[in-house]
């Protein structure tokens, strides 16, 4: 623990040869060295493969878009408006799969994350990309608090699995009806500039949405990063892998498991107030999401974190691509819960196994 | 018969009181019992009141009352046990965290037909024209009725639930609950018997929706928020989810504490019931089911009366 | 061995522990110097036990753990592994969904050592691993996964390694392999062995010492040159 947190970090490759400099160098490895570079950090079944099947995608959508308007504007549209979703979801699942708590009370991480961004913006007269930070890192702090006067205590009493559920469900009704009084009832906006609009395959898109799109794409990574690729993520790992183990093995389990927390509220913050600026803030911003990421945490995290991001994408744009084609937001919802409610169903047994590390 | 000294709130209120003990019980067979974690229960009871609703105002029956009430409400019930049968069987393999997103995501499925079928449920709305089966003159003689059979209703629920604790049935959903995987190997149909418990309390849980409807005679999407299941859940947690009695003790401390006791002899400022109360309360119903949980998790009555079968159970 | 001045690298004195409420280790005393020290026993016996709560896995009820002098009995887990105490659970060792580097690379992030020269110092008591570092660690055979278990708790530098039960349930080959290799460790680097085992005659093959654990409490210490049938059979009796 003697090295700076890399958080804060937007210097991606240097995150890169943080692990890289740890490898072994030397005449009788470096043929072994290239293998290790490649797979220590993420899963190693298989990665290329699963980059190309992905690349192979992403280059069949854009010819599709190309040719078709719908696509185009399914892609688009879907992408710009439902970024948040990935980050929110990224942020709930590190807290499932490293804690195994469903922690409902996130939707109010999220929430607060788009108070803490409007109050910031609001109460110090600065632009959206200036309280965006400080908000999540303030919805990072409420989450560390909420473990430490909440769950660590219901941890340490041994609160079964269906109690500790049933304990963040009240959290979260807690939060969401104490932050009316604290916020107030109305609805708030962000005061932001009347957008210029950008042609992206052949679709407007408000330029403030690509640079939402751009930030969340960009802090999605940074976190992912931050878990697969850096010491302290090593240690999340590990902790969540084995705890008495990781414990014996020098990790400190409260420095870890705060770290978790703040990082998980980090993201819900983020998502919060770029939701928020995408539309408005309100004390139902988070749990009118909560469903959604709770779907997409559940039926992505069959695979892995990476898992959780292309569900996240590939739910965002079937959303959009929906409510295209129906003209109603709800009916696309209907469809979504009706399918991951089905991939549940399918793939069930599987889900403890594959969700709990 | 003058009912000038009864205060219609207080009708409402009280029947508010019982229609949520009446949940309370249902969801006591289902979490306190076999602990499947049901967290949509406002949604198979607002499936029960929008059937019902829809049916009895947009149907054109050909016979009159009762029996308008009796075919509406006959097939919410059995809307909202096919509901239960179907959530059971897509949450039977699952954990709690799959019974979470399950149960919740039909309450939103319910919410959202609620509020598309608009040319059926009247949508954001509402929709009126419902009304009692009877007629005893005045609105609030009706109601005192409807009220006294909103609890005999309860009152067979609870006899249904006590029945329950004593038979072979209850003691296999207590097994599924204590170790389903050793129910299982013991030759038991454990998923068979949790989609029968599903069927049933979920039935029932539909037919007190429909119960409301007469009552309030007016469909509102606002109901079917998360207000009716954390009332049901805070007041049986409150109480005791493994006990009988737990239910009736915990909605009578919060809800009846707060919609009855605060709301009608406590003298508060008008204006605060508007926004500042309701708010409030379901803030204290949060906050009471974390502290009862962290610190009394087994409630206000303690363990389940058989608690050294149970211990043997947990322990072994 | 120690100078005779000095403490002993580990001390226990009056040691109980037990999981909640159930007893297990009912007041043992013994200490260890620079050697290998084995604890021999049957099924049941507490060896597990000891050896977790001489890692600080499981809380002392009463009585004391000092390492080097230093009291530690009241230091988590996390705390002893940094004071030199390395760890091989018999079961779950290793972090099944952490590659082999990965799960090397966690011991190594406590201590002043460079990761480079830990890995090679691995590698050269177990290079089988060094073919291995990019996989899953969940997915090697037994045999390769407990070089990995062993591996990460070299790679803390330890002054003490406790091994519980190192070669249970491998086949015989790599049971010859792995007594030797636990000899060079202690040979080769100084390290100070607690083991566990339940196969005596495999025990005093590598072992200065030993003791037996029975029912919670510990017979006296026996150098194993000494080690009789008889003495064996009154110990197991105790």
């Amino acid at each position: 623990m003697d090295r700076p947190a890399r958080l804060a970090s937007t210097d991606e490759p240097a995150v890169d040869r943080d692990v890289a400099a740890q490898h072994v160098e030397g005449p009788t490895t470096s043929g072994h060295h290239n293998v290790v570079a490649e797979s220590s950090g993420r899963s190693p079944r298989r990665p290329g493969r699963t980059t190309s099947i992905l690349v192979a995608a992403a280059v069949g959508l854009v010819v599709l878009a190309s040719l078709s308007d719908f696509v185009a504007k399914s892609l688009v549209i879907g992408a710009t408006e439902n970024a948040a979703l990935v980050l929110a979801a990224l942020g709930f699942a590190l807290l499932y799969r490293l804690t195994g708590l469903l922690n409902v009370a996130y939707a109010e991480t999220i929430t607060l994350g788009g108070y803490f961004a409007v109050w910031l913006s609001s109460s110090l007269g600065w632009g959206f990309y200036a309280v965006v930070l400080p908000a999540g890192i303030l919805a990072g702090l409420l989450s560390v608090g909420t473990y430490l006067a909440i769950f660590r205590v219901a941890k340490r009493r041994r609160v079964g699995d269906l109690e500790m559920i049933a304990m963040s469900f009240g959290l979260s009704i807690f939060l969401r009806h104490g932050l009316q009084f604290i916020f107030g009832y109305q609805v708030q906006f962000f005061d932001i500039a009347p957008p210029d609009t950008i042609s992206v395959l052949g679709v407007g898109v408000p330029s403030f949405r690509l640079l939402a799109l751009a930030s969340v794409a960009l802090l999605s990574i940074l976190i992912y990063q931050f878990i697969q690729r850096t010491r302290y993520g090593l240690q999340i790992r590990a902790l969540a892998s084995n705890e008495g183990l990781a414990q014996a093995s020098g990790v400190r389990p409260l420095t870890v498991t705060l770290l978790i927390w703040f990082v998980a509220g980090l993201a819900g913050g983020l998502a919060g107030a770029f939701y928020g600026v995408g539309s408005s803030v309100s004390p139902l911003l988070g749990s009118r999401q909560l469903l959604l990421v709770l779907l997409v945490v559940l039926v992505g995290g069959i695979w892995d974190l990476l898992g959780v991001v292309w569900v996240g994408v590939a739910t965002g744009i079937a959303l959009t691509a929906m409510t295209l084609q129906f003209g109603d937001g709800l009916y696309s919802s209907l469809v979504l819960i009706f399918a991951f409610l089905a991939v549940l169903k399918v793939r069930g047994r599987r889900l403890t196994a594959g969700t709990k590390v | 018969m003058s009912l000038d000294w009864l205060d219609a709130f207080l009708v409402s209120g009280t029947f508010g009181v019982v229609e949520i003990v009446g949940l309370g019980l249902l969801l006591h067979l289902q979490v306190g019992l076999t602990r499947i974690a049901n967290f949509g229960v406002v949604g198979f009871w607002g499936l029960g009141l929008y059937t019902f609703g829809v049916l009895y105002v947009q149907v054109d029956w050909p016979f009159g009352e009762p029996w308008q009430f009796l075919f509406s409400a006959l097939a919410a019930s059995l809307a909202a046990a096919l509901a239960g049968l179907v959530v059971a069987w897509l949450i039977a393999d699952l954990d709690s965290d799959g019974a979470l997103v399950g149960t919740l995501g039909f309450s939103a499925i319910v919410l959202i037909l609620a509020t598309t079928q608009d040319q059926l449920t009247g949508g954001a709305l509402g929709l009126g024209g419902l009304g009692f089966p009877y007629d005893l003159g005045t609105t609030k003689a009706n109601e005192l009725l409807w009220l006294a059979l909103m609890t005999a209703l309860v009152g067979l629920i609870l006899g249904y639930v006590w029945w329950v604790h004593r038979t072979p049935y209850g003691r296999l959903l207590i097994a599924i609950g204590s170790n389903e995987p050793l129910a299982r190997s013991m030759g038991k149909h454990t998923t068979g018997a949790k989609l029968t418990l599903f069927a049933i309390t979920c039935g029932l849980m539909g037919l007190l929706g429909a119960m409301h409807g007469v009552m309030v005679r007016f469909l509102d999407i606002g109901s079917l928020d998360v207000g009716i299941t954390l009332a049901a859940l805070a007041g049986l947690i409150l109480g005791g989810t493994a006990r009988v009695w737990g239910a009736v003790i915990g909605v009578l401390l919060t809800v009846g504490l707060f919609d009855i006791v605060i709301q009608f002899y406590v003298p508060l400022p008008q204006e605060w019931f508007t926004q500042a109360i309701p708010v409030l309360r379901e803030a204290v119903f949060g906050a009471l089911l974390v502290v009862v949980l962290l610190f009394r998790p087994q409630g206000l009555l303690g363990q389940m009366r058989r608690s050294k079968l149970i211990r043997a159970m947990h322990d072994g | 061995m120690a100078e005779p001045s000095a403490p002993p690298i580990l001390e226990v004195d009056g040691l109980h522990s037990g999981y909640g409420d159930v007893p297990v280790l009912k007041g043992l005393d013994f200490a260890v110097d620079s050697e290998v020290f084995a604890i021999l026993g049957a099924n049941g016996a507490g060896k597990t036990t000891l050896l977790a709560t001489l890692a600080r896995l499981l809380p002392v009820t009463d009585g004391s753990i000092r390492l080097g002098g230093k009291d530690v009995t009241a230091h988590p887990a996390s705390e002893t592994a940094r004071l030199g105490i390395g760890y091989v659970p018999q079961e779950a060792a290793i972090f099944p969904d952490l590659t082999v580097f990965e799960n090397l690379s966690i011991g190594g992030m406590i201590g002043e050592r460079p990761l480079e020269q830990g890995l090679e110092e691995v590698f050269e008591t177990f290079p089988d691993l060094r073919d291995k570092v990019g996989l899953r660690a969940g997915d090697l055979s037994g045999g390769e996964s407990r070089m990995v278990a062993c591996g990460r708790a070299l790679m803390q530098d330890p002054s003490v390694l406790l091994l519980d039960e190192p070669t249970a349930g491998l086949s015989p080959l790599y049971v010859e392999l792995f007594f030797q290799k636990i000899a060079e460790i202690h040979s080769g680097r100084g390290v100070t062995i607690v083991l566990t085992e339940q196969n005596a005659t495999l025990a005093l093959g590598v072992a200065d010492r030993v003791m037996v654990l029975s029912l919670g409490l510990g017979s006296e210490v026996m150098t194993a040159a000494d080690v009789t049938t008889d003495r064996l059979k009154e110990a197991y009796k105790l």
